[in-house]
């Protein structure tokens, strides 16, 4: 990881990008404030932080905030994404993206883990953020060949 | 603005790395003042840019992440053609370059230069196998009949340019692990073609005389023992010049062992052979020579501390 360290300013997941990502974030606010969902500046702030947590914990690099920015506008047209839990929402699929990009070893794309997300969320969830993460961990778990009860049950039914 | 890059006269070609070239060339640059801190940081935002489209490319624009490994390779990858490309350019110019040229584009010339590169490797490849050297050494026949095609043909211009092409199974004592690359692999190559010619200049029954003596090592490669051919050449050819025997002698008799036990202590061995290795000149360059007997040094210096038996051990008997 040598070059990576090289330039005092290139890859670095710190506080200072965080900073510089939450307003990105946050100007968000513009396509989803019609639904009442807002992101504070603060929350914006814990929303960046998370991402680069979660990029740190699943050994991952991403240059720009593109992915987060197309995972708030496609999950707030979502007729389940509501105000009230609209932040943990986000926190989640942040989360949730980037385990199941390394976990799965990138064997599904950006676009197809979205579309896969959304559709859980507003179908077997309905709405439902618990039961989502609990989707998305069986989801990893077939990606990588292995099955689970909560498959096996969820196929029963 | 070229004119007033170059006329700074602090800035010192001396400091620059050639394994880590455009980063030593921009850090020089900010330390005697031709690159502004703004200009530094512009080239880190470049280099960032550079490496989102490379991310993109790699993961054929399915992913905007990448594990790290991954982003490390890339990284790699666009740092070591950007260098092919400035190595070009005098340090000066290169200075002007990295300011004035789109970082893409000089990564983009990097790649051309590596293809060239590739291909200058297995012409050579080809001259290396053409005058190889006849052996039973199991580890130098896998590197020449398969290993090193393998390796060239496998490099990764776009993704991995800065991947190591070192093999371990081949010991290459003269050889500089730190060149990355093709370039790493062009080094290696001039190196066996040198240790070729350097092996092939002692007599034909000599050296097969040798490799019967040392069959156990050549043969087994999973045995403990890895021997570069070159390096026992060396080796041996100056233990007989230690021993007064005319160069390019390569086999040591019970009589030549006992001569050099009596002779020489641990401490007389190395500058004895410090001052009779020149008359292996003829057969390799003298760095190349230097390299060796610097690698011989610990060995040569145990086995004249060792008693009769241990230069026996040193010339290939196998008395136990």
């Amino acid at each position: 990881m040598n070059e990576l360290t090289s330039f005092s300013g290139i890859l670095k997941l710190n506080k200072a990008v965080a900073a510089a990502d939450a307003i990105t974030i946050a100007s968000l606010n513009t396509f989803t404030a019609s639904r009442g969902l807002m992101l504070s500046d603060t929350a914006a702030r814990e929303v960046a932080e998370t991402r680069l947590r979660a990029l740190r914990e699943n050994s991952r690099i991403e240059l720009g905030t593109g992915l987060i920015e197309k995972l708030i506008l496609v999950f707030s047209m979502s007729r389940y994404a509501v105000p009230a839990d609209w932040e943990e929402l986000v926190h989640t699929l942040v989360e949730s993206f980037y385990f199941v990009k390394t976990e799965a070893h990138d064997s599904v794309s950006d676009n197809e883990l979205i579309k896969y997300m959304l559709d859980e969320f507003e179908g077997t969830c309905e709405g439902s953020i618990e039961l989502l993460t609990q989707r998305i961990e069986n989801y990893v778990r077939e990606l990588n060949g292995g099955h689970t009860e909560e498959t096996e049950d969820s196929d029963e039914e | 603005m070229k004119s007033e890059l170059t006329a700074t006269a602090d800035f010192d070609p001396d400091r620059l790395s050639k394994s880590n070239y455009l980063l030593s060339l921009a850090n020089e640059a900010l330390r005697c003042g031709l690159y502004t801190e703004e200009q530094y940081g512009t080239l880190e935002s470049r280099l960032y840019e550079c490496l989102a489209a490379k991310i993109l490319l790699y993961t054929g624009g399915r992913s905007t992440s990448v594990e790290s490994t991954a982003a490390s390779r890339l990284l790699g990858s666009l740092l070591y053609t950007a260098d092919l490309s400035l190595l070009r350019s005098s340090p000066t110019d290169a200075v002007y370059r990295v300011l004035t040229e789109p970082l893409w584009d000089i990564c983009e010339d990097g790649m051309k230069l590596a293809g060239e590169y590739t291909l200058k490797a297995l012409y050579m490849l080809s001259h290396v196998k053409k005058t190889r050297i006849d052996t039973v050494c199991i580890t130098y026949n896998r590197l020449l009949n398969s290993d090193l095609r393998r390796l060239i043909r496998a490099y990764d211009i776009s993704f991995d340019a800065r991947r190591s092409l070192i093999t371990a199974d081949y010991p290459l004592p003269t050889v500089n692990k730190a060149v990355r690359g093709i370039g790493g692999m062009i080094h290696l190559l001039e190196e066996l073609s040198i240790e070729n010619r350097f092996v092939n200049s002692f007599p034909r029954a000599e050296f097969e005389t040798l490799q019967l003596r040392f069959a156990p090592e050549l043969t087994n490669p999973y045995g403990g023992t890895l021997i570069n051919l070159g390096q026992l050449c060396f080796e041996q050819a100056l233990l007989n010049l230690m021993a007064d025997k005319p160069a390019g002698c390569l086999i040591l008799s019970d009589a030549d062992c006992r001569l050099l036990t009596d002779r020489y202590t641990s401490a007389e061995a190395y500058s004895a052979a410090i001052g009779i290795v020149h008359h292996l000149e003829g057969r390799a360059p003298e760095r190349y020579l230097m390299k060796l007997l610097y690698k011989f040094r610990v060995s040569l210096s145990a086995a004249f501390g060792g008693g009769e038996a241990a230069i026996r051990n040193l010339a290939g008997f196998r008395d136990r």
